[in-house]
């Protein structure tokens, strides 16, 4: 038996509560509107603003990473426009156009000249690739606060040439190899014991009437057990970081050289950046490759380093040196090249001259395709960061929408619901002045 | 013919006017205390009154008339139903929202929603906002000179926020504590004023009061009590003698489980006694006693208890009726050489005696002796048989009884059948319906009831809820049905600091706390170049190396090992502040970063080159930091979560905001019960002003009625004694 009796302060009491409850929806719709949020706080709703919280987060980091995205960008395009100066003015149209001029000029006269704008265009080359983005320079690996590539002198190891004037006494002549003895005639002579006759490697070197032989000015020297006799000089190299690009692979005793080794790691250089790929380690620490992005460009990759089968200059740059250099050795009279004794030319006359030129020349435009390839792979690169880039975007405004889906209100519903709340309030307000206002007593006599 | 008198309808007319008047009284002070809090509507009890019964005159022709109305009392109108549902209600209304009460105050510290600029968030901006930085470094600021300082900024600001929220939950505790023992003390309060209002009521009745205004009242402190725990409440008749009852309250404990006997159905108030709870502060034990680098919060333990029972005055309740003397004598009608069979039990002791055994009541008795005292399980009793003389000349003889000693505390009953009547003796301490307790002399007295331990989570209401908060892990304590409470938010934050400082201590150094390489570092130990406690570079046979001008570092012979470069110069980033276990309260950024001794370490590339650039170290800090598979674990190192800083931070909030939710949920459903069970027991007990005007109405009619009665009767005794046979 309840509830068949509603008393004064029962419905008072009803009334009051609803009223309350009125008063706070009109509130929380009122909060909504003033705030334009969904829900004002986690309780509110907790799914929701789990979701809010984790596209928030989706949202910075893809933010981050687009603007890591558009530097690496900006430094890619920077290192094209670059490294377009260097293969396409420097090596082609001039170093190149030089060694072809070079190779055909009718006498030969432009040669020194020839020489000269192309040791400028070395330099010039060098220049480019030590080009700065931001604080960084572009093509250095990563070490990118030292300029990657300077003209220095270091030393470097070269079979000496016999000088009277510096050795100051004459030199014996030694055999480089075992040699078989000859007589006048050049029949080997047979020993005793019916065998031919040897000079061992590093023997006394003599003529046909058993004399002596010495070194010769501009000779190259043996030491006493017939191997090569070595000198350090200081020669202007290329170098990379310190490190001559010309480095050979092998030392003369056929060990590895540690200045290739080095060159060889800093080509495969890397600095990973995070540009959207889903950055992962592995569980030792290093990077999955494939969810980072490397943003390290080395000039040694760009430019190649080492020596040939012919122990030649790789390095493009290096090559426009050595041609440079070449032309620059022809005469100014006549365009040909002398030989002067003493010096260590590769070449005894103009026309072997002009072969190595020739060579040069080639490896030049080999070394330029090399350029073409990695011309091309950056460009792919950069290629590759502009979509990305429009993906990230994309997915920017995407979340942003999410965001503002999972937050925000649908103004015209809040309103409406405020609206609502106010018009429920209100109508609320009114019952209460009539109902504190009747009761039978008011009816009695 | 019944009894005529002249006058008698006046004495009815009388009690008629007086009937009526008294109810409009009533009706008066009901409407006078229609907003009275806690003002049951009252009513008066009337009675139809019938003078005389059967007399010497009486005939069956007579007709016998009833004599008007009696006014018996004024009574309260209650539904009992009503009452238990509502305080029951009540209960639950008082445990939610002491729950919900405890969780705002942790959702003002750790919800984010709508927090900060941009509604990002405090904790989650600062979070993002290292994770931005690393990212800035790692892609365009390596080997800038300022990003050190800048990622310390970042991570001091973290810190500060991790300091702030660990502060806050610190002095949630402490306000929760300080409720919880004001709330014990309010709950005291409230058994102290309904057992001083049981001795007024009882007071007031046996003088033949109703005390229907302190029962008003009493009832609302009953209702006050059952938000601070689950209560049952019942009205025992209690004779005070002469045959006149008064009505005793009785307050039990209504336990979460209700077959819990040790608990349930225990007494808080019975009648003019009543228990007080009691909270002892266990002694706070160190942060990790056993060494246990998991657990850093050691929330104190709370005892709580309900006192004895006792009287206003502070003095224990004992039983009711306790014998006081060390012997009692059972005494049995019997007869000797009886034919009917019959069986005596006492305590722990049965014997049947079969008919016709031709025994004496003293061997008998003597028989029951024996066996009793050679009983072991009859420990505190020893019993001889006695006999006392009876009657005098031819009349006298002899009654037989036992004689119980009692050894020590402890009680005694028994039955005593036989086919035939056999009343035991007159005088005698058995009454064969019940036990007897008896104390032994120099021995306390047996206490109504016993204080006693109320453990967690065995009662309901506000008390145990906040014991609740104060005290439960939830997740991190490994037992599972747990509600999260406040050592668990402190202990999972503090978890949450230490795991972002360990690990990124960890990663920003590749050498242990000797100062030598880790195993698993990833560089080899000649290219790594450590630092001595100077800061010192150090080459591969720890010689330090001497800084020059140009950024170089020289060898004893002059060699630039430029690779000692400070891009492997790591360190301690994070430590706690003043030392001790790290928490979210103390974790600080290191003295070391703070002087430069620890850097935030550039590179962890294996090399002998310099590389000024290099950004492996920032990227795999930066890795960390979104990494989303940094486990966290409970107390007994079982994982309980596994994502990255920001999420376990969302993991937090989200389980805080689900807690609140339902529990808003709950309250929000409770609380709608108890506003209708209010106007259910306002429409039986308030006072409804319709209802008193009717009253009004109906009172004025009847006391004019009345009035109108007894002019009438006036008028024909006038007709009567004026008008008649003149």
């Amino acid at each position: 038996m309840v509830s068949y009796r509603l008393t004064t302060n029962g419905l008072l009491h009803t009334y009051r509560s609803n009223l309350q409850g009125s008063f706070n929806t009109l509130g929380t719709a009122a909060e909504k509107v003033q705030t334009g949020r969904k829900f004002l706080s986690y309780a509110e709703d907790p799914a929701s603003a789990t979701l809010a919280f984790q596209l928030r987060r989706e949202h910075w980091q893809a933010s981050a990473q687009k603007r890591n995205n558009s530097t690496v960008e900006k430094s890619f395009q920077q290192a094209f426009s670059s490294f377009d100066m260097v293969k396409n003015k420097i090596a082609s149209e001039t170093a190149h156009v030089n060694s072809l001029r070079g190779l055909n000029d009718p006498d030969g006269t432009a040669r020194r000249t020839l020489g000269q704008s192309t040791l400028e265009a070395a330099k010039s080359a060098v220049q480019t690739m030590n080009v700065k983005y931001g604080e960084k320079f572009l093509f250095a690996g990563a070490d990118g606060k030292n300029a990657p590539f300077d003209w220095k002198e270091v030393p470097v190891e070269k079979q000496q040439v016999y000088d009277p004037e510096t050795m100051g006494a004459d030199i014996p002549k030694v055999y480089a190899e075992r040699t078989q003895k000859v007589d006048a005639d050049g029949k080997p002579i047979i020993g005793a014991d019916g065998n031919p006759e040897y000079y061992e490697k590093g023997d006394p070197m003599k003529d046909a009437e058993g004399n002596q032989l010495y070194y010769q000015k501009g000779e190259l020297m043996l030491n006493d057990k017939g191997d090569p006799l070595m000198e350090t000089v200081m020669e202007e190299k290329l170098c990379f970081r310190g490190v001559p690009v010309d480095s050979p692979e092998k030392l003369a005793d056929g060990t590895d050289n540690p200045d290739y080794l080095k060159l060889k790691e800093m080509m495969a250089e890397t600095t990973y950046v995070d540009i959207g790929l889903g950055m992962q380690e592995a569980p030792d620490g290093s990077p999955i490759k494939s969810t980072v992005y490397n943003s390290a460009l080395s000039g040694l990759q760009f430019t190649d380093f080492g020596l040939d089968e012919d122990g030649d200059p790789k390095n493009a740059i290096s090559l426009m040196n050595e041609i440079g250099k070449l032309l620059q050795e022809a005469s100014d009279m006549d365009g040909q090249w002398h030989k002067v004794e003493g010096t260590e030319d590769e070449w005894t006359n103009s026309s072997e001259a002009y072969d190595r030129l020739f060579k040069l020349t080639a490896k030049l435009e080999k070394a330029m395709d090399k350029m073409d390839v990695e011309y091309t792979e950056l460009d792919t690169k950069a290629a590759f960061l502009q979509t990305n880039e429009t993906r990230l975007t994309t997915e920017i405004k995407e979340l942003n929408e999410q965001i503002l889906d999972v937050e925000e209100i649908d103004p015209v519903e809040a309103i409406t619901a405020l609206s609502w709340a106010q018009y429920c309030y209100n109508a609320g307000l009114k019952i209460g002045n009539s109902i504190l206002s009747q009761s039978l007593i008011d009816y009695m006599n | 013919m019944s009894n005529v008198s002249t006058f008698g309808s006046f004495s009815m007319a009388k009690l008629a006017i007086y009937a009526s008047q008294k109810a409009m009284a009533v009706t008066g002070n009901n409407i006078s205390n229609i907003n009275t809090p806690g003002y049951t509507r009252q009513s008066l009890d009337l009675n139809s009154l019938y003078v005389g019964g059967a007399d010497q005159f009486s005939s069956k022709w007579d007709a016998k008339i009833g004599s008007g109305v009696i006014v018996s009392g004024v009574s309260q109108i209650r539904s009992p139903y009503l009452d238990i549902r509502y305080r029951t209600e009540n209960t639950n209304v008082g445990q939610a929202d002491k729950r919900l009460e405890a969780l705002n105050e942790l959702n003002r510290v750790m919800d984010e929603v709508g927090d900060g600029t941009g509604d990002e968030g405090v904790m989650e901006a600062a979070l993002q906002g290292l994770i931005e930085q690393l990212e800035y470094y790692t892609t365009e600021g390596a080997g800038r000179d300022d990003f050190d300082a800048i990622l310390r900024g970042k991570a001091d600001e973290i810190c500060k926020v991790y300091n702030t929220i660990g502060t806050k939950l610190e002095q949630i505790q402490k306000n929760q504590e300080a409720s919880f023992k004001q709330d014990v003390e309010t709950a005291n309060e409230i058994l102290k004023k309904i057992q001083h209002l049981n001795i007024a009521i009882r007071k007031a009745e046996i003088h033949g009061s109703a005390a229907l205004e302190l029962k008003d009242e009493r009832n609302m402190q009953i209702d006050e009590l059952s938000k601070y725990v689950g209560i049952d409440v019942m009205y025992e008749e209690e004779d005070i003698g002469g045959g006149f009852m008064v009505d005793k309250l009785v307050i039990k404990i209504a336990a979460t489980d209700s077959t819990n006997k040790d608990i349930h159905g225990k007494l808080l108030v019975d009648g003019q006694f009543a228990g007080q709870f009691k909270v002892e502060d266990l002694e706070e034990t160190d942060a990790a006693p056993d060494g246990d680098e998991q657990e850093t919060v050691k929330p104190k333990e709370y005892k709580m208890e309900l006192g004895d029972l006792k009287d206003r005055y502070g003095l224990t309740a004992y039983k009711q009726n306790p014998i006081k003397a060390t012997e009692t004598v059972f005494g049995f009608n019997m007869v000797d050489n009886d034919t009917n069979s019959y069986t005596l039990k006492i305590d722990n002791t049965e014997v049947t005696f079969d008919a016709n055994q031709n025994k004496t009541v003293e061997d008998k008795l003597k028989e029951f002796a024996e066996k009793y005292n050679a009983d072991e399980r009859n420990a505190n009793w020893s019993v001889q048989v006695v006999s006392r003389n009876v009657g005098t000349g031819s009349t006298a003889s002899k009654e037989f009884g036992l004689k119980f000693t009692a050894k020590s505390d402890g009680k005694l009953g028994g039955d005593f059948n036989s086919n035939t009547e056999y009343p035991v003796l007159e005088d005698s301490q058995f009454t064969g319906d019940g036990p007897v307790y008896v104390q032994a002399d120099g021995q306390d007295p047996i206490k109504v009831q016993e204080g006693f331990e109320i453990p967690q989570g065995d009662i309901t209401g506000s008390l145990d809820m906040c014991k609740e908060l104060l005290t439960h892990k939830y997740d991190f304590s490994g037992e599972s049905g747990e509600s999260a409470g406040i050592p668990y938010y402190q202990e999972m934050w503090n978890q949450s600091a230490r795991k972002f400082a360990e690990l990124l201590n960890e990663a920003n150094s590749m050498v242990d706390e000797n100062n030598v390489l880790k195993a698993d570092a990833p560089v080899k130990a000649e290219n790594y170049y450590q630092t001595n406690a100077d800061g010192e570079f150090l080459d591969a046979n720890g010689d330090v190396l001497t800084p020059n001008a140009d950024g170089g570092y020289l060898d004893a012979n002059g060699v630039d090992q430029r690779v000692a470069r400070k891009q492997y110069q790591g360190g301690t980033l994070f430590e706690a502040s003043g030392g001790g276990l790290l928490t979210a309260k103390n974790i600080a950024v290191s003295q070391d970063w703070i002087n430069g001794k620890s850097q935030v370490m550039q590179s962890n590339t294996d090399t002998s080159l310099e590389q000024t650039t290099q950004n492996s170290g920032l990227r795999h800090l930066l890795s960390i930091m979104k990494d989303n598979k940094v486990e966290y674990q409970n107390k007994n190192g079982d994982p309980i979560f596994t994502g990255s800083f920001a999420e376990m931070l969302t993991k937090l909030d989200s389980t805080l905001a689900i807690d609140t939710s339902k529990t808003q949920a709950e309250l929000n459903n409770y609380v709608t019960s108890l506003n209708e069970l209010t106007v259910d027991r306002d429409s039986i007990s308030g006072v409804d002003l319709n209802d008193e005007a009717i009253a009004m109405m109906q009172y004025n009619k009847s006391y004019s009625a009345a009035c109108r009665f007894m002019t009438q009767l006036d008028q024909m005794l006038d007709k009567l004694i004026n008008g008649t046979a003149v």
